[in-house]
């Protein structure tokens, strides 16, 4: 009896032992792993496009499912939703996350450190080096881009010949700019302005003056040090410019932020900065703009800048799934995904081995575009980076309504930043 | 005759107050029918010059909003009918039981009424998302996600509510103690009281009631926003926010929609109307 069972004993444990030396036993007998992907949505097509994108993964990859949570494009909504998954434990595995939460979310944990997944990335060298720094937080990189969204100064060949100017030379430094503007602008015999020579928003103007700021040399925050820099006589410099061109009247007021009031979008303005979707929808829903609608290259001041906003790759800190989460991500960077999206939703691509594609297909708009994204700087990341917007947007107000001269008005926005970050520190 | 000429400027008056309260709605309608353009137009143009029909067509051939709509007629329904039979009885205790501590637990109910859902939003979702035994979860609540992204998550947080207890409590309060006396000689007990004589009087404060959770839950957008994760548990209100992305909103398709997903509000009011107003009056809520 004894040996009997001895020998039940050694049957099992090499069977035991057979079937752990075999991946495919393991394999088979795995459930598949489910992982939630968040993302904010935009249009039909794109909310579409990341649906059946996941749906493909999950061809792919049979033993990964993929539950996607469209967003609303609303930050605070976005916000409101991850907090709450955040307390309760439902936090992303995937959250296709805004520039501006990397520093306001990853400064509190909220993302995994991709950095030991990117280095064992076969194809890591192919993505841009912006595209690594963009998602940085101390070092560490925390999100990876894959949308950049960069506002890029547009205007209209056809006004461009009526005020006598060449169509094809478009302005390419801040002179040229002012020039230009005061003279395209058209006003009444009232002296309003009944189309603007360029588009400069009256309130919400934080992405609008960015590039400015950073042509002009300024930091607007020293992110190493973390420290605002809004009283920097650069920043002061450019706003300078951008008001005194403002009391030109050659302008008709408008909201940053509420996009579908640029006077532009309306044949109400000869240039503007608009986000490559909003100047496909422009021409799509007029074929005939197609032609009359130019775009130019990065303004240069002291340097070229412009601003480029991106959306990013980001694991939950939280995530229970974190390698299947790195392959979702590295799906979703593959060629085909990003041809797809070039060429379906026009979002430039972030690969070096694609940027000719991306200019061969439509040369004209896209080489200009790709700069963008080239000398694109999106918004500062730091934990704070609410707080310095709300200063430059109130900076600017009152410069803009002159209450307060440009330099007045930014080193006050300066000191009263520097007192309530003691409180938030 | 003075009294006509008083009584005719003050129906004037009112009539012109009811008249500025519709215009939000019919310039909702108005903006369905612009186009971009027209809303868009630097001066105001009140009437659209061309009726753009294909705004509605737009609007809801985007996203499944069959489903959505069934989503909110679920939720909308269930929270109606289970917070009507809850509040009803918990109103008709306190207003017609006598037992220790009945005061009290009024007052602390009455408390739960001054704190804003703001507040009380993520604790509810945390023990809806750990609630033991449902949704995967274990007996300590944990590996599921409990009641998240179910009817039962936005179903449960509004199916009690302090409001609707102190709606039925002030109503059955209006009636006299002879009453009760007079049930008990016909020998029936409390329940029964309450199920065949304060029931049936009881019709306009329960159409009063249905009216107020309807309007709060099938207008509702914070909580269905935390607590589903996909687009087959959408409600009407969150749905609306497809027109709405980063920088720009349809608006010509986003009141499209609201118009559409007002109208089951809209048909909800004009057959609860006759019993709101007297609800409103015999509860003693005179404004």
């Amino acid at each position: 009896m004894k040996k009997l069972s001895l020998g039940l004993f050694l049957v099992l444990l090499s069977l035991v032992v057979i079937a752990a030396s075999n991946p495919a036993v393991f394999a088979k007998a795995k459930a598949p792993v489910t992982i939630s992907f968040w993302f904010p949505g935009a249009d039909k097509v794109n909310d579409s496009y990341f649906i059946e994108a996941a749906k493909s993964f999950e061809k792919t990859h049979p033993q990964i499912r993929v539950e996607v949570t469209v967003l609303p494009a609303t930050q605070a909504d976005v916000d409101l939703k991850l907090n709450a998954a955040l307390l309760g434990g439902t936090y992303p595995d995937v959250l296709s996350a805004y520039l501006a939460n990397i520093g306001t979310r990853g400064s509190q944990g909220d993302f995994f450190a991709l950095d030991k997944f990117i280095r064992g990335w076969s194809d890591k060298n192919d993505i841009y080096d912006s595209v690594y720094d963009i998602g940085k937080y101390r070092n560490k990189i925390l999100g990876l881009g894959y949308y950049p969204n960069p506002e890029v100064l547009v205007y209209r060949k056809d006004f461009f010949k009526e005020a006598g100017l060449d169509p094809n030379r478009p302005p390419t430094n801040w002179e040229e700019l002012a020039a230009y503007a005061k003279k395209l602008t058209l006003r009444d015999n009232s002296h309003n302005v009944t189309r603007a020579g360029l588009d400069i928003p009256a309130i919400s103007s934080n992405v609008f003056m960015k590039p400015f700021f950073r042509q002009n040399g300024a930091l607007v925050v020293n992110e190493k040090k973390g420290q605002p820099m809004l009283d920097d006589t650069k920043m002061i410099g450019a706003l300078d410019f951008i008001i005194k061109l403002k009391n030109e009247n050659v302008s008709i007021p408008f909201n940053y932020q509420k996009k579908e009031t640029i006077p532009f979008l309306y044949g109400k303005s000869a240039m503007s900065f608009l986000q490559p979707t909003q100047i496909i929808k422009m021409m799509d829903s007029d074929p005939s703009l197609k032609d009359k609608i130019g775009l130019a290259p990065v303004l240069s001041g002291k340097k070229k800048s412009a601003f480029c906003g991106y959306r990013l790759f980001t694991i939950g800190n939280t995530s229970k799934h974190k390698n299947e989460a790195w392959e979702f991500i590295q799906f979703m960077m593959s060629k085909e995904q990003m041809r797809y999206r070039f060429v379906n939703l026009k979002i430039p691509v972030v690969r070096k081995s694609m940027e000719d594609d991306f200019i061969a297909a439509e040369p004209a708009f896209n080489k200009v575009l790709m700069d963008y994204v080239k000398y694109g700087q999106g918004d500062n990341v730091v934990a704070w980076n609410t707080l310095a917007v709300k200063y430059i947007h109130q900076a600017y107000e009152e410069a803009y309504n002159g209450i307060k001269k440009p330099d007045q008005a930014l080193k006050d926005a300066q000191r009263n930043l520097l007192r309530e970050l003691k409180h938030v520190k | 005759m003075e009294n006509r000429q008083t009584r005719y400027w003050i129906s004037m008056i009112m009539l012109f107050l009811s008249l500025l309260m519709l215009v939000p709605f019919f310039l909702m309608l108005l903006t369905s029918f612009k186009t971009m353009g027209e809303v868009q137009s630097a001066s105001f143009i009140f009437i659209p010059e061309h009726f753009q029909f294909s705004n509605y067509v737009d609007a809801m051939t985007r996203g499944d909003w069959v489903r959505y709509f069934y989503n909110s007629l679920v939720v909308t329904a269930i929270t109606v009918g289970v917070s009507l039979i809850i509040n009803s009885m918990a109103g008709y205790a306190f207003a017609r039981l006598h037992f220790p501590g009945r005061d009290t637990l009024f007052i602390i109910s009455l408390i739960a009424m001054m704190v804003p859902p703001q507040v009380t939003m993520i604790p509810l979702f945390i023990i809806l998302k750990n609630f033991p035994l449902v949704g995967g979860n274990d007996l300590f609540g944990q590996g599921g996600m409990g009641w998240v992204n179910s009817y039962m998550g936005m179903i449960l947080p509004y199916i009690a509510g302090a409001f609707g207890v102190f709606l039925f409590r002030q109503f059955f309060m209006n009636f006299p103690g002879s009453l009760d006396d007079a049930v008990a000689i016909d020998g029936l007990n409390k329940f029964q009281s309450f199920l065949k004589i304060y029931v049936p009087l009881g019709k306009p404060i329960f159409a009063v009631l249905a009216a107020f959770k309807a309007t709060q839950t099938w207008n509702e957008y914070t909580w269905p926003l935390i607590i589903t994760n996909n687009d087959t548990m959408k409600t009407v209100q969150l749905a609306l926010t497809m027109f709405k992305d980063e920088s720009t909103v349809i608006w010509t398709q986003l009141m499209a929609a609201t118009t559409l997903t007002s109208l089951p509000l809209i048909l909800v009011f004009l057959f609860a109307q006759r019993y709101f107003v007297e609800g409103i009056v015999t509860t003693g809520m005179k404004g």
